[in-house]
C-alpha cells in the first residue's frame, strides 16, 4: 500500500486567545491521509480549522497533540519543504519586482537554476509581461498569481494552497483548475483549501469536509454526494394528496424518503394500488451537501 | 550561510525607506551643519557624531522590535518560512540585516564626524574606534530588542527594552553597581562616550567582549523562543 503524502494522526490544535487567554479548540483529534498523486480538496465553513491544518503541515505551528507526516518527514521538517509548493490564504508578497521574488524563493530552496524556473514559473501563470513589476503593485488577481508563481517554482512533489482562486477572475480560474490538472497528470499531489465549491468539484479527487475542527466527511465527491441517508421514489397511479411528494409532472410522483423509511413508502405505494417506477439515492449537489452539514447549527452526520 | 544573506537583503530591501530616510536625516545634518558653522567647533562635531551614534543605538531597538512582529502580522514570514528555511536561518538572517544597516549607518557617521571635524581644523581622533564601538553595542541592544518583540508587541517590546537599558544603571545606582554588570551594553556605552570626550577609559576591549556575549545571550534567549511560538495566528 502506498504511503501516504500527507498523514495527520489524531492531531489536536488548542489556542489561548485575547488578553484572557481565552481557550480554543481549532483541531480535535483530525485525522487525514492524502495519497499521491490526488488533488485533494479541504472544505470547510470559515473558522473551521483548515488553515490551522495547513499550517501545522507546514511546521509554522505545532500541535497541542497528535502528529503528522509530509512526505514521510515529520511535520516542520525545513529540508523536506525544497519538495513542497505553498501559497498561503490572504498572500503578502515582498516589496519586489515579481521576477526577483520568484527568484529570491527559488534561492530559498536552494535551486540552482534558479533564474530560468522563476523566468518558467511567470510564463506557466501567464505573468510573463508583468515580470519587471513591483509584484505589491499589481492587481490582486495577479498578486494572487504571482503567489500561485513562488509556489511551483521550486517544481514541488506536493502543492499546499489555501484558497488559490478567493481573488482570481473567471479566466484567471480556469488557467488554476488547468494548472493544478496539469500538475495532476504529471504525478504531483495537490491539497487545496477552497470555499468555491464549484472548482473543487471540477477537479478534486476527494475531498475532506472539516467542521468546527472536526473532520464529519471525506471520500470521493461521487461517493459522498450518493451517500445521503435519502432516496428518491418515482411512483404512478396513486393520489398526490395520500403521499409526501417532493414533485410531479405528467402523471409521475416524485418522493424523498430517509432510507429507513424506503421499504414502507413502497408498500404504501403497492397497498393504495400505485407503481413503482424507481428508486434511486438523492444526488446532492457539493454545495447542498455543503450547506446541509457544514453551516452553522446543523448538526454533522458521519 | 546563504539563506541566512538572502534573509537578510529581503529584510534591508523591505526596510529601504526608513534606512534611507535615516541616511538622509544624518547627511542633511551635516551639511546645514557644515554650511552654517562654515568651520564647526571641536564641540559641535563632537556633539553631532554622539546625537547620531545614539541614534544608531535606538534605530536599532526599532528596527529589532518590529521586524519579526511585523513580517508575522503581514504573513511574509509564511512565505519565507514555506521554503527550506530554518526558524534560526530567519532569525539569524533579521540580526543580519540589522547589523548590516547599523554598522553602514555607524560608518557614515563616523566618516561624516570626520569630515567636518577636518573642515573645522581640529580632526577628531577615535572616531572609527567609537564607530566600531557603538555598532557592537547597538547589534546586542539590537539582540534584547529582539528577544522582547518575540515576547511583546512592538510598541511594549520598544519601551521594555529601553526600560531595560536604562533601568540597569538607575537600579546598580541603588541596589549597588554590581547590577550595571548585568548588561554590560550600558557600560561600553557610557566607557565609549566618556573616551570619545577624552577621558581614559581601562578594559575597554573587556566591554566589547561582554557586550557581544549579551548580545548571543539575548539572541539565543529569542530563538529558544521562536523555535518553540507557533508564527500564525488564529482566526476566531
Amino acid at each position: 500500500m502506498t504511503e501516504p503524502i500527507l498523514e495527520y494522526q489524531h492531531v489536536t490544535k488548542d489556542y489561548h486567545v485575547g488578553f484572557r487567554r481565552r481557550h480554543l479548540r481549532a483541531l480535535s483529534d483530525f485525522s487525514l491521509a492524502v495519497n499521491p498523486g490526488e488533488i485533494f480538496g479541504f472544505l470547510g465553513p470559515n473558522g473551521a480549522g483548515k488553515t490551522t491544518a495547513i499550517h501545522l503541515a507546514m511546521g509554522f505551528m505545532r500541535p497541542t497533540s497528535g502528529a503528522g507526516k509530509m512526505l514521510g518527514r515529520e511535520f516542520g521538517h525545513a529540508a523536506t519543504r525544497t519538495r513542497v509548493g505553498f501559497l498561503a490564504e490572504n498572500l503578502a508578497l515582498h516589496n519586489r519586482k515579481a521576477f526577483e521574488l520568484l527568484d529570491f524563493y527559488a534561492r530559498l530552496n536552494g535551486i540552482p537554476d534558479s533564474r530560468r524556473r522563476a523566468r518558467e514559473a511567470l510564463d506557466r501563470l501567464g505573468l510573463s509581461d508583468v515580470g519587471n513589476r513591483t509584484a505589491m503593485k499589481l492587481s490582486r488577481g495577479m498578486q494572487q498569481r504571482v503567489g500561485l508563481a513562488q509556489a511551483i517554482v521550486n517544481d514541488p512533489e506536493l502543492l499546499i494552497l489555501d484558497e488559490p482562486t478567493s481573488a482570481l477572475d473567471p479566466v484567471a480560474r480556469v488557467m488554476v483548475r488547468e494548472l493544478l490538472l496539469d500538475l495532476k497528470r504529471q504525478g504531483k499531489t495537490v491539497f487545496v483549501s477552497s470555499h468555491l465549491l464549484s472548482e473543487v468539484e471540477a477537479v478534486c479527487d476527494r475531498i475532506a469536509i472539516l467542521r468546527k475542527g472536526e473532520l464529519v466527511r471525506v471520500g470521493t465527491i461521487a461517493e459522498l454526494l450518493e451517500n445521503a441517508d435519502r432516496c428518491a421514489i418515482v411512483a404512478h397511479g396513486i393520489s398526490k394528496e395520500a403521499f409526501p411528494v417532493t414533485a410531479a409532472q405528467n402523471g409521475y410522483l416524485v418522493m424523498e424518503v430517509e432510507r429507513a423509511r424506503q421499504r414502507e413508502m413502497i408498500e404504501r405505494i403497492w397497498t393504495a394500488g400505485g407503481e413503482v417506477v424507481s428508486v434511486n439515492p438523492v444526488r446532492e449537489s457539493l454545495e447542498e451537501m455543503f450547506l446541509r452539514i457544514a453551516a452553522p447549527g446543523k448538526e454533522a452526520r458521519q | 550561510m546563504t539563506k541566512v544573506i538572502l534573509i537578510a537583503i529581503n529584510h534591508l530591501r523591505d526596510q529601504r525607506w526608513i534606512l534611507i530616510t535615516m541616511f538622509a536625516y544624518a547627511i542633511g545634518m551635516s551639511i546645514v551643519m557644515g554650511a552654517v558653522s562654515g568651520r564647526p567647533t571641536a564641540d559641535d562635531t563632537r556633539f553631532f557624531v554622539e546625537q547620531q551614534m545614539w541614534f544608531s543605538v535606538l534605530f536599532s531597538v526599532f528596527l529589532a522590535t518590529a521586524a519579526v512582529n511585523t513580517d508575522m502580522r503581514t504573513r511574509r514570514m509564511l512565505a519565507i518560512l514555506s521554503k527550506a528555511v530554518e526558524r534560526w536561518q530567519y532569525l539569524l538572517g533579521i540580526v543580519t540585516s540589522i547589523s548590516i544597516a547599523i554598522g553602514a549607518y555607524c560608518a557614515m557617521v563616523a566618516l561624516l564626524g570626520y569630515m567636518l571635524s577636518t573642515r573645522g581644523g581640529h580632526p577628531l581622533h577615535g572616531v572609527v574606534a567609537l564607530g566600531a564601538e557603538v555598532w557592537v553595542a547597538a547589534l546586542a541592544v539590537g539582540c534584547v530588542g529582539l528577544f522582547f518583540g518575540l515576547i511583546l508587541p512592538p510598541l511594549f517590546a520598544t519601551t521594555a527594552t529601553l526600560g531595560f537599558l536604562t533601568g540597569v544603571p538607575l537600579v546598580g545606582a541603588k541596589v549597588g553597581m554590581w547590577v550595571v554588570g548585568l548588561s554590560p551594553v550600558t557600560i561600553l556605552l557610557v566607557q565609549t562616550i566618556r573616551k570619545f570626550h577624552g577621558v581614559p577609559q581601562i578594559r575597554m576591549s573587556s566591554a566589547v567582549l561582554f557586550t557581544l556575549g549579551q548580545g548571543i545571550v539575548f539572541f539565543t534567549l529569542a530563538l529558544f523562543i521562536f523555535l518553540r511560538r507557533d508564527l500564525s495566528r488564529p482566526t476566531e
